[in-house]
């Protein structure tokens, strides 16, 4: 698990190199059907299709194997949950496809459906986002929300957030070893004394961190920032003719398997 | 809460009260709730959402906040003092003529 850029995986797939802006209106796109598909048509079959599409999205940007662990181990959870507990909200009738013997517990095909479907409701958006956080650098992610006239003190706040994460996950493993040299056992004893053990860790991180918060307020003022309304940047984002093809081919897709999946198929 | 040095009986057992109970229902309860109201978006089943999701959280908030967070307050509550970074010192109420 090496976190050196934040979350953004250096790589020169298709998804780097298209505008981070494509890639928020892709990632809507997806919530979209995602959510239409969810709670109107409820097709398990439509929703495979997207959550294979933002998959093959992820993994053509070849993400490190923590993504591929992450997102493997979430989307096995998602389904067990929502397989357990949406049929309970089913609505009556259906053909029954299961029947628990001592509960008496009837799983139809209605509830099969709904349950599918709801739980790619829940993962295609989480992986497009996080598609678009794996293959875009933060700063050009604060750029694309400039251009989009969200105020720029505003759209820095996240953007800080993304580049603190690499800091603060090197600042644990330092504190970390430095403890461990001193004899503390973080592996050794009962969950609530293990639990404990990490105020060691934690008080020395807190106190980095603010440190570094301040320094870093220091470093923004003295370089004028929030002085200007509006902010120039040294390395401009440019919307190509590749972006809006790619855009397209998505929608095309989501459209034509909607319209196949609805008008001809019987699930 | 008003004194959060945690060098009071008061202090401690206010911090029980409403940072490890009142704060770890009213986390769970307001998750949930969100969660609930916007199933449509989310996709969640409402019986995962009450059934398992809110007493996860709660339960989960409460352990950790009632074993870390007085001794880290308790450690911590100096040297944010002193560097003024408390938010008692960050924030002035205006007050009503």
């Amino acid at each position: 698990m090496s976190f050196e850029y934040g979350l953004y995986v250096p790589g020169r797939s298709i998804f780097h190199r298209i505008d981070p802006r494509a890639k928020v209106i892709w990632a809507l796109m997806v919530l979209a059907f995602s959510i239409y598909n969810g709670n109107y048509v409820m097709n398990p079959i439509y929703g495979g299709i997207i959550y294979a599409s933002v998959l093959i999205a992820l993994i053509s940007s070849k993400p490190t194997n923590f993504w591929y662990r992450l997102f493997g181990g979430l989307s096995a959870t998602i389904l067990f949950f929502s397989l357990i507990f949406w049929p309970a909200s089913a609505p009556p009738g259906g053909e029954p496809l299961l029947t628990i013997p001592v509960l008496g517990w009837k799983y139809t095909d209605l509830a099969l459906r709904l349950a599918l479907s709801k739980a790619f409701l829940v993962l295609s958006p989480i992986i497009a986002i996080a598609t678009i956080f794996i293959t875009s650098k933060p700063g050009d992610l604060f750029q694309a929300l400039v251009r989009w006239k969200f105020p720029y003190r505003l759209a820095y706040i996240p953007i800080l957030a993304l580049r603190f994460l690499p800091t603060v996950i090197v600042e644990i493993r330092i504190i970390t070893d430095a403890q461990r040299s001193r004899a503390l056992e973080l592996e050794k004893g009962s969950i609530p004394s293990r639990i404990r053990k990490y105020v060691a860790v934690f008080v020395p991180l807190m106190i980095r961190m603010m440190k570094s918060a301040l320094e870093l307020g220091v470093a923004l003022d003295s370089k004028g920032f929030g002085a200007m309304k509006t902010r120039t940047f040294s390395r401009e984002l440019k919307w190509r003719i590749y972006d809006t093809l790619i855009l397209i081919m998505f929608i095309a897709l989501y459209v034509i398997t909607l319209i196949v999946v609805t008008r001809f198929l019987a699930w | 809460m008003k004194d959060h040095s945690l060098r009071s009986s008061k202090s401690v057992f206010e911090f029980y009260l409403w940072g490890v109970l009142v704060g770890s229902i009213w986390c769970s309860l307001y998750i949930s709730w969100w969660l609930d109201l916007a199933q449509g978006i989310v996709g969640l089943p409402p019986l995962f959402i009450w059934g398992w999701f809110a007493p996860f959280v709660m339960v989960n908030n409460a352990i950790v906040t009632a074993i870390v967070g007085p001794a880290l307050a308790y450690v911590l509550y100096p040297p944010v003092k002193r560097w003024g970074l408390h938010w008692s010192d960050r924030i002035t109420f205006i007050e009503k003529s």
